[in-house]
């Protein structure tokens, strides 16, 4: 299975939650080569930004991106990719963040999204996924 | 054990004449023995970066959680970051 982590998901690895047990299995599961787990560059700002902000430490907050970084394989964002993600902003008035998660995933072929993020896990983009064959893992709602 | 037979896989010259070598110094009875035992020994060293890995991530996690707002989700903390990110701009 080829997974897709936003930022959210990859911040609840680090954060004891509902969810964070689906986080950790899919992260064990891709070091064993079980799947692929793939994000963007971008996600590595969001999630440095994520870290800042709760006064997370530098040193820590960069060593818990490199240690993530050994199984995720953080893509280029590419033109193609924003010039998706324009469309999805319009089509479910999202914010250009997330927008720019849900272009990437459908680019980047992932079967599956993982995503903690309640503007990601409504109707209408769930069914925008599964139109591309993306299966939506609301991490509200698993262990 | 259930065993599955995997016949005409192509290796290179370079390595099947290493495999040869090795059965001929008597340490191992066939090459087949070579290969499986080297199969063997390259999931072991996987398994073990994995859980070296995972250990790690638990480590880090439980000195991160120190840090990050109970009362908020992954989730929110991270929209958060892109309210606040967009009126920086």
């Amino acid at each position: 299975m080829r997974y897709y982590f936003d930022a959210s998901a990859l911040v609840k690895r680090f954060k004891p939650e509902r969810g964070q047990k689906t986080v950790k299995t899919v992260i064990h599961d891709a070091s064993l080569g079980a799947h692929e787990i793939h994000s963007i560059y971008w996600a590595k700002a969001e999630f440095y930004v994520a870290m800042r902000r709760s006064n997370v430490p530098q040193k820590l907050a960069a060593r818990n991106l490199r240690t993530l970084a050994e199984i995720v394989a953080f893509d280029p964002l590419t033109a193609h990719i924003v010039e998706n993600a324009l469309g999805l902003v319009y089509e479910f008035n999202l914010h250009a963040a997330d927008a720019i998660h849900l272009a990437a995933c459908t680019n980047l072929a992932c079967e599956a999204m993982l995503t903690d993020d309640e503007h990601l896990v409504g109707g209408d983009v769930k069914e925008y996924l599964e139109r591309h064959a993306v299966k939506l893992i609301n991490l509200e709602e698993n262990p | 054990m259930k065993k599955m037979v995997r016949k005409n896989y192509l290796l290179p010259a370079e390595i099947t004449s290493k495999l040869r070598g090795m059965v001929k110094s008597g340490r191992y009875a066939t090459e087949s023995e070579v290969i499986r035992k080297s199969l063997l020994h390259l999931i072991g060293r996987e398994t073990g970066r994995a859980e070296e890995i995972s250990r790690q991530l638990d480590e880090l996690a439980e000195e991160t959680a120190k840090y990050l707002p109970k009362k908020k989700t992954a989730g929110q903390l991270v929209h958060q970051v892109h309210v606040e990110e967009s009126h920086a701009l």
